[in-house]
């Protein structure tokens, strides 16, 4: 008997030890340790190419008399790499954006907007772009003055063949960096380059990071720790767990609404919906399915934001099955795209009739819209030589693409084509259409996301993409010098020409399917008032406020 | 005794490396590539077959498993190539999280699922009996999820009276425990019946055995010996289940910890396998494995407290 108590009383030992243990001695990382540094004083730059946003002194927060302001926002899961030139994932692109800056930004209402810079502007041949830095601007945690060697250090390890950056084809035209003074730089380019403006210097690649931080900490811990210039500060990450924001004591421009906010990663919607009712969370991305419920709440705002996502299902014409134009457009008059909207977005998502959505530049208005008609799959499948057919359909293995692939089923079951669904986990599925084992695939039910510019949407449909992210295993050469052209073309209305001409090739050969361009719903409490990066694309957390 | 313990120690390195080895081939059984899911579509082909070599994923199996347990023996479960985090700091983060909800299940369920059991079986065929059977029988088919969604919505959307997710704010213990409170009682609900229903037929088998009877013929109190010599033979089974179940608590922890937004194993795991973050299913799926040996020798352990007549070590007579 004494040695029973004895072990239940052990065991209660450790229970409590070990609560105590997990509740008070969490690990964390990184601590900021804001140094005090004198407030520069900004002067109103000489916008050039963009217009200049007016930095404006603030008065001091008042925390010690009022209540700490606290944002808890969700994240659809946890960071996985900070540093710009190797983000994971718009969780990243979050944080990252709400740390650092760059000569750039983009500003709530979409526009581009001078932010570390007082001046830039681009040589008229394109090949080069001067800039000078506003003065004062001091990194946060005390690692001195931002300058020019700051500039070049950040856009030269792009192209650094020993850093090998993901994202290097963002400076795929950067020359050098050149430093002219301490604010004064020039970036020297090999050739023009128009996605520069638009989804580099302004995003995340275009983020200055820190020299002295990243040499001092090294590649390894720059990826969960960064310093930036930025009006937060990383305060902490406890993995799995959350990421706390705090205010940066010493931003150079207007301090941001919230003092701190903690963003928790949540994988799963429905997680973070009960979440939001439960009052634990202020906003959060939902499933478009939760919107009317929402909607319906006073307490909660919705933004249903356009987003640069568009979804297809893709037919590879590689394959034996699809060879024939025939075959394909029998499979196009066969689907009957509104039904799949309504049942998977119930109606909140607009139908896509080509590759670049509204909003977007070289956006076809007048692309044409294929409604079903049943008699006239049949002719094409019968002008294929086929009365029916058997025909596999892969699907990423969530409820969104399951829907689709269901009823992509039954509307080609009425044409005679027999679809088997193959749904697929993950990490299963964005491997199946890589290298010669994507030969096999048939049809494909694909999403894919952009940042806004139209090369973003066309650079992963070139040849050198067949087997790759090109799984339709399209291959024409005038889209791939379209596409080259595209790139180096400056004048906006020549760039629209060139991105139309592209999606009418791709619509002549019918490889795809369009589903939709699907908004993203995101909702907050009543009384916060979000914003959000151009297409969609993660959440502007700089530019949260509290609705008047 | 220490035979016993040596054979165990040996069995237990055996499981281990059979469970490493099955891990480290299906690396190559599974589809999908970890460092393009890592990297993302623009990486080059050079920078994937880097990370590919930093998982040992160009290795063979037996390097892979060989690797890993030296690592191990010198204390270090290897790095999250993700984040450039050490594992071992994941691992101790999530852990503790993990073992107290299976504990704190596993005590609620003993708590209210013996005490049914021990009721029924002194009360049979009484409508108490009967209202006891329904709602343990009841209880046994709900799975955890399905327990967790309704608590969420019930006391954290609809009373606002508990929390919902997380863990509570750093250092406070309260707080800690208000958030364990949801995830417990979800976890342990299926337990409770099969614990109630399981000690009602050992209790009721026990009863009627002839040393009960011969002690109550002794003129012994009925109380004296319902709990002090029938409800000791009759746990024995049940300790026999709750070590297996503590393994099968674990895993159904998997789906509480992801309803319910806690950062313990069983989400660590979860995650990594959909991200195919090898190096971390691994190290995850290793401290599982041996939290799994160790509670099953705990038992055994047990067992020669409530039954002298094991002998561990020794053959039975």
């Amino acid at each position: 008997m004494n040695n029973k108590r004895r072990i239940w009383l052990w065991m209660s030992i450790l229970v409590t030890f070990a609560m105590v243990l997990s509740s008070c001695a969490a690990p964390s990382t990184p601590q900021a340790q804001p140094v005090a540094t004198e407030q520069p004083t900004a002067e109103t730059g000489q916008a050039v190419t963009t217009e200049a946003p007016q930095p404006v002194a603030t008065e001091e927060p008042t925390q010690a008399v009022s209540e700490p302001k606290v944002l808890i926002a969700r994240l659809p899961k946890d960071i996985g790499n900070l540093d710009p030139a190797f983000i994971v994932g718009s969780e990243d692109d979050t944080v990252d954006r709400a740390v650092m800056e760059g000569l750039i930004r983009y500003t709530p209402d979409g526009k581009t907007a001078n932010q570390l810079v007082e001046s830039i502007t681009p040589a008229e041949d394109g090949l080069s772009i001067d800039f000078k830095l506003r003065e004062g601007i001091q990194w946060q945690r005390g690692y001195g003055e931002l300058t020019t060697e700051d500039v070049k250090f950040s856009y030269e390890r792009f192209i650094d063949p020993n850093l090998d950056a993901v994202y290097k084809d963002d400076f795929a035209s950067l020359d050098h960096v050149e430093i002219i003074n301490k604010y004064e730089g020039k970036i020297i380019l090999k050739e023009p380059q128009a996605t520069l403006w638009t989804t580099t210097l302004p995003m995340t690649s275009g983020l200055i990071v820190c020299k002295k931080f990243v040499e001092e900490v090294g590649m390894e811990k720059f990826k969960t720790d960064i310093v930036g210039t930025g009006p937060y500060m990383l305060k902490e990450w406890k993995p799995k767990e959350r990421v706390v924001l705090t205010r940066n004591p010493d931003y150079w421009g207007e301090q941001p609404y919230y003092d701190e906010i903690q963003l928790i990663p949540i994988d799963d919607d429905k997680v973070a919906e009960v979440a939001l009712e439960a009052g634990e969370v202020d906003f959060s991305l939902v499933s478009l399915a939760s919107v009317d419920r929402f909607q319906s709440d006073p307490a909660y705002h919705v933004d249903l934001t356009p987003t640069n996502n568009y979804s297809w299902i893709a037919m590879n014409v590689e394959n034996p099955k699809l060879q024939d134009i025939n075959v394909r457009k029998a499979i196009l008059y066969g689907i009957d795209v509104p039904s799949i909207l309504t049942a998977t977005y119930m109606g909140k998502a607009p139908q896509a009739r080509a590759l670049i959505p509204p909003g977007n530049l070289g956006y076809w208005e007048d692309a044409p819209l294929y409604e079903r008609d049943v008699t006239k799959a049949k002719e094409y499948l019968a002008k294929a030589g086929l009365t029916s057919l058997d025909l596999n359909l892969a699907v990423n293995d969530v409820t969104e693409f399951r829907t689709w692939a269901e009823i992509v089923q039954q509307n080609l079951a009425e044409v005679g084509i027999n679809i088997n669904i193959l749904p697929l986990d993950s990490s299963t599925y964005w491997d199946l259409g890589i290298g010669d084992k994507g030969k096999d695939v048939e049809l494909v039910a694909m999403n894919f996301s952009a940042m806004p510019d139209p090369a973003w949407f066309t650079m992963w449909f070139t040849c050198d993409q067949v087997g790759v992210w090109n799984w339709m295993r399209w291959c024409n050469q005038r889209f791939d010098e379209l596409h080259k052209l595209g790139i180096k073309t400056m004048d906006p209305a020549e760039r629209e020409k060139i991105y139309i001409e592209m999606q009418q090739l791709w619509d002549a050969d019918a490889i795809t399917v369009w589903i939709t361009n699907q908004p993203l719903a995101y909702v907050s409490k009543a009384t916060v008032q979000p914003a959000m990066y151009p297409g969609g694309l993660c959440p502007m957390l700089r530019d949260f406020k509290a609705t008047e | 005794m220490l035979a016993y313990l040596i054979k165990r120690f040996f069995m237990t390195i055996a499981v281990l490396l059979i469970v490493m080895t099955f891990l480290s081939l299906l690396v190559h059984i599974v589809p999908g590539d970890p460092a393009r899911t890592l990297l993302g579509p623009r990486a080059s082909p050079e920078l994937i077959q880097k990370i590919r070599s930093a998982m040992d994923l160009d290795k063979p199996a037996y390097v892979q498993v060989g690797n890993f347990l030296w690592k191990v023996i010198h204390g270090d479960l290897g790095t999250d190539v993700f984040t450039g985090v050490s594992i071992n700091r994941l691992v101790s983060a999530a852990l503790p999280h993990t073992i107290i909800l299976a504990l704190a299940s596993l005590g609620l369920a003993v708590l209210i699922g013996i005490p049914l059991g021990v009721f029924s079986a002194t009360h049979p065929n009484s409508w108490l009996d009967r209202v006891t059977a329904i709602l343990s029988i009841s209880l046994t088919t709900i799975p955890s999820y399905v327990a967790g969604l309704f608590l969420l919505l019930i006391f954290a959307v609809q009373l606002k009276i508990m929390p919902a997710i997380g863990l509570g704010k750093d250092g406070n213990l309260k707080d800690y425990i208000m958030h364990l409170i949801l995830p417990t009682i979800a976890l342990a609900i299926t337990w409770i019946g099969y614990l109630a229903r399981l000690v009602r037929t050992s209790l009721l088998e026990v009863l009627n055995e002839t040393y009960i009877r011969a002690a109550r013929a002794s003129g012994l109190s009925g109380r004296l010996v319902q709990y002090k010599y029938a409800l000791k033979n009759a746990l024995i089974p049940t300790v026999a289940v709750l070590g297996v179940g503590l393994g099968s608590l674990m895993g159904g922890a998997v789906l509480v910890e992801v309803i319910f937004n806690r950062p313990g194993m069983g989400t660590l795991i979860y995650n990594a396998i959909k991200a195919r973050n090898y190096p971390v299913v691994r190290a995850g799926v290793l401290i599982v494995a041996c939290l799994f040996v160790f509670v099953n020798f705990l038992t055994d352990l047990i067992y020669t407290y409530l039954d002298p007549r094991i002998q561990l070590g020794k053959q039975q007579r």
